[in-house]
């Protein structure tokens, strides 16, 4: 609890929408790197494909997400038997690992597109004269790529983790509501304007409204110095 | 058994729209009201040769829609409380409140013995979730707590709760078999077009 200008807010859904888009950019940075890769390397026709699946959450109204995600944690479904023979005992609806999860889809196309462009701008003769020095794959990547994509994986992190900080109508769906566990500052939010807790939304609204706007103008900033490719 | 969770109030209140010549009624429904209301608006629609729209949310939502002026000419709420608000706020007629229905909230399981055994599948816990509207906009899930508090369940379901935005989406937790057991509304129960949930596994909380 905080107080504010005479009103309490409770700091609990700040912490947690922290937490959940901090994990969430560490699960994207980790996961979305070789895939990011793998496509900017890619010459098939499927590219396409692959990048408009991608691209799907940035269309797609984040009901179909949640819709589909309800269905699909069911915990008596087949794909909570599938994680639990893989000795995952939990459920994903109304859980903080669930949120994840489903911030995982969400953010996808705004770690991995990011990071594609980058990738893609990196002068393959450079990646060919360090083969010729023996340089090993990994090696090429993390004394070649990584450096030269630095800017790539900043905005990539920088713009997962606001956009999960962002995060509604999934969250509405598919958590529940629950302090501490599902009740981000989005959700939070929207139950005080329900309930006429004006000043609470308006002191949790103008928060976010700074949080967003120091984090896009971080990016700009970015953008401008170094030049990379967003979207 | 003691009477303990009363049947729900539902009221309702018209505003100043007087619906003489064909013309469009906006109507501020409570969700677990909507498919009655669905099968009643198109009757009156076929009769009287007015049209209807509905906008359907927990009651609590809809009274801080209305009381930031939102253009409904009537508000059925499930319960007595908000729409007699709207009205001290001079929003609505005061002789146009009427109460319409009476609502019922059950406890339903589709796994948990509630209809024979309620107050022990409470009380032993063996559930994750048990879902409700959220209590602080709509009245079933007002009424649900106040049930718990009433039988000393509430602490130890507590960590349980799970809250949809409205009894509607409390039902679809329920439905879609994500929470085991919820307080929900006797009328999405019956609706034969909603997911189909055995009336066996549901318990009347107002003969309670």
């Amino acid at each position: 609890m905080l107080e504010l200008f005479g009103t309490e807010i409770n700091l609990g859904p700040i912490w947690l929408t922290l937490e959940v888009a901090s994990m969430t950019t560490v699960v994207l940075i980790v996961l979305g790197t070789p895939l990011a890769w793998w496509m900017a390397k890619m010459r098939s026709s499927n590219k396409v494909l692959l990048e408009a699946l991608i691209a799907l959450p940035l269309v797609l109204p984040p009901t179909v997400l949640g819709f589909y995600l309800l269905i699909i944690f069911n915990p008596t479904g087949q794909v909570a038997e599938v994680l639990r023979w893989f000795g995952f005992e939990g459920q994903l609806t109304f859980s903080k690992t669930g949120l994840v999860v489903a911030s995982v889809f969400y953010s996808l196309p705004f770690a991995v597109q990011p990071l594609m462009h980058a990738f893609e701008a990196i002068p393959q003769k450079l990646l060919d004269a360090a083969a010729t020095m023996r340089a090993s794959v990994l090696d090429r990547f993390f004394t070649i790529v990584v450096p030269l994509s630095q800017r790539g994986f900043l905005v990539a992190a920088t713009l997962t983790f606001a956009h999960t900080v962002g995060e509604f109508g999934v969250v509405l769906m598919v958590g529940g509501n629950i302090p501490g566990e599902t009740r981000m500052v989005s959700l939070a939010i929207f139950d005080h304007v329900e309930s006429m807790e004006y000043d609470q939304a308006h002191i949790l609204s103008a928060m976010m409204l700074i949080f967003s706007l120091t984090v896009l103008m971080l990016v700009y900033g970015l953008n401008r110095r170094f030049g990379v490719k967003i979207g | 058994m003691k009477k303990i969770l009363r049947t729900l109030t539902l009221a309702t209140w018209f505003l100043f729209s007087p619906l003489v010549f064909s013309q469009t009624a906006t109507i501020a429904v409570a969700s677990n009201f909507t498919k009655t209301i669905e099968v009643v608006g198109k009757a009156y629609e076929a009769e009287s040769g007015h049209h209807i729209k509905f906008s359907f949310g927990p009651t609590g939502k809809l009274y801080a829609q209305i009381k930031n002026g939102a253009p409904f000419d009537a508000y059925f709420g499930a319960d007595e409380k908000r729409p007699l608000k709207t009205i001290e706020d001079g929003m609505g007629i005061a002789d146009s409140y009427f109460v319409y229905a009476q609502g019922q909230i059950v406890l339903y399981s589709s796994t948990l013995p509630v209809k024979a055994n309620a107050l022990e599948v409470l009380k032993d816990v063996k559930f994750k979730h048990l879902a409700i509207a959220n209590p602080k906009t709509a009245p079933y899930g007002e009424r649900a707590v106040a049930f718990l508090k009433a039988k000393g369940l509430y602490d130890g379901v507590a960590s349980k709760l799970v809250n949809g935005d409205g009894i509607a989406h409390a039902f679809q937790y329920v439905a879609t078999k994500n929470a085991e057991i919820g307080f929900i509304a006797l009328s999405q129960v019956v609706d034969p077009q909603s997911p189909r949930l055995s009336k066996r596994s549901v318990l009347d909380c107002a003969a309670t």
